[in-house]
């Protein structure tokens, strides 16, 4: 075995190595994102618990030093007692925000038909276009259900694995949103665009739309049953290629790159 | 080439790539792990082990942090530039710090070029993160990259010397 394998030639090893990095890059894109859930699935654990690190250390600030008087043996103690208080202190606030997070979700009476399916990010993508999520299939997961950071919508389900689910999120160029604009009726196509910003096309310009207009995932039954919010305009002017239009560019309303945890809008179990 | 200890190194720095390595990050410009890995395995191991190597790291790169969602374009440049470095090395020898801050500079910025136009295939490539892809986050790699150098080569028992020289066998 091992004489075979210096016995390839180092260009035909380059050549297949390249070879299967060409497959790679043009099998369908099933195929390729089973690899990625499969990845984030068997190591969820190490990932979410980095993410939740990464994201403490930005925003927590250290914990109060220790009084080092006393002996040696009550110092490691007291320092024990400390540290346990501190892992129970965090995984309450934990499920204090869970709970938080649910009960404001259903302070929204027209929520109620909906349920949500607390999830966390196990990997956000470096480009902030898609982030994977530790729920998957067997939570009721399914692909084209709607996700929520921080009360708005952020992206869509876009494959998902027993255990896993990669989300699209609302900037992917890949991604098309149905979107109404502010208090109008008028719904539209949001489609995501690179730099954490996403267009809104062929709104007229007789729709009074400004900076600082919302915009709303538009209502779809037994998918999302009110509309919620996405985005915010934050440029609106005449298109130059068509000036009876408007180029609209609108921003997610959440930090997607500070979250930790998202919600799934999943089907009710009463519908 | 210890490939066991390659595939434990990879898979920890894979994993510290997508999580702990946000809390060294600068205006969010993190430093890429899995590029300072290609450009010790290309210039500290057998040529023909570094292809291998080369290909293997750039799947763990768009195994874990895929550009646009897309797997292949880190493959196929880290293969290539991976490959490329290992050659370049074979007439040149690159051992001195300040030499191994600028390899992985220039690797990281080639990676990251050849990745977003061969993205042009699948995908509209987000030009936002490009600069800092581009030059930021090779230029944070290539200084933290030369002192990473001596725990790797510490784990996979390779002497920092590094391989002899010799004439470039692949093309």
């Amino acid at each position: 075995m091992m004489q075979k394998w210096t016995r390839v030639s180092r260009r035909m090893l380059f050549t297949w190595c390249l070879l299967g990095g060409l497959i790679c890059m043009f099998a369908p894109p099933s195929l390729t994102n089973k690899l990625q859930l499969a990845y984030t699935y068997a190591f969820s654990w190490p990932l979410a618990a980095g993410q939740r690190v990464s994201l403490a250390s930005r925003a927590v600030s250290p914990l109060g030093g220790v009084n080092d008087t006393g002996s040696g043996e009550t110092v490691t103690e007291r320092q024990r007692r400390m540290n346990r208080i501190a892992n129970l202190e965090a995984q309450l606030r934990e499920t204090r925000q869970q709970i938080d997070q649910l009960g404001r979700i259903r302070a929204v009476p027209q929520w109620d038909r909906m349920s949500f399916l607390p999830a966390d990010i196990t990997i956000s993508g470096q480009t902030q276009d898609v982030l994977f999520i530790n729920r998957g299939q067997q939570d009721g997961v399914a692909v084209g259900q709607y996700v929520m950071g921080d009360m708005s919508i952020i992206g869509t389900v876009s494959s998902v694995s027993a255990q896993t689910a990669k989300v699209k999120l609302i900037t992917d160029p890949a991604s098309k949103v149905p979107v109404t604009l502010g208090e109008s009726d008028l719904a539209r196509v949001m489609e995501g665009r690179p730099g954490n910003v996403a267009k809104v096309p062929f709104v007229p310009t007789s729709y009074p739309v400004a900076k600082g207009t919302k915009v709303y995932a538009k209502k779809i039954p037994g998918l999302l049953d009110a509309p919620i919010i996405a985005a915010q305009v934050i440029q609106c002017r005449s298109d130059p290629e068509n000036p009876s239009l408007l180029d609209i560019t609108v921003q997610p309303v959440c930090d997607i790159s500070a979250l930790s945890r998202v919600t799934v809008i999943v089907p009710s179990p009463h519908q | 080439m210890r490939w066991f200890r390659f595939a434990v190194l990879v898979l920890i720095a894979t994993i510290l790539q997508t999580s702990l390595v946000g809390m060294v990050s600068l205006r969010g410009v993190r430093p890429d792990l899995l590029l300072i890995l290609l450009v010790f395995f290309a210039i500290s191991i057998d040529p023909r082990d570094a292809i291998v190597a080369s290909f293997a790291v750039g799947f763990a790169a768009d195994l874990s942090n895929p550009i646009r969602g897309l797997m292949g374009p880190q493959i196929i440049s880290f293969g290539i530039l991976g490959t490329l470095l290992s050659d370049v090395h074979s007439i040149m020898s690159i051992q001195r710090m300040a030499h191994l801050a600028v390899t992985v500079f220039v690797i990281g910025s080639l990676t990251a070029l050849l990745s977003y136009l061969l993205t042009f295939f699948r995908a509209e490539p987000a030009t936002a993160h490009f600069a800092a892809q581009l030059l930021w986050q090779p230029l944070y790699s290539a200084v933290l990259g030369p002192f990473l150098f001596f725990p790797i080569a510490w784990w996979m028992r390779i002497s920092r010397k590094g391989r002899k020289r010799r004439r470039p066998g692949l093309w």
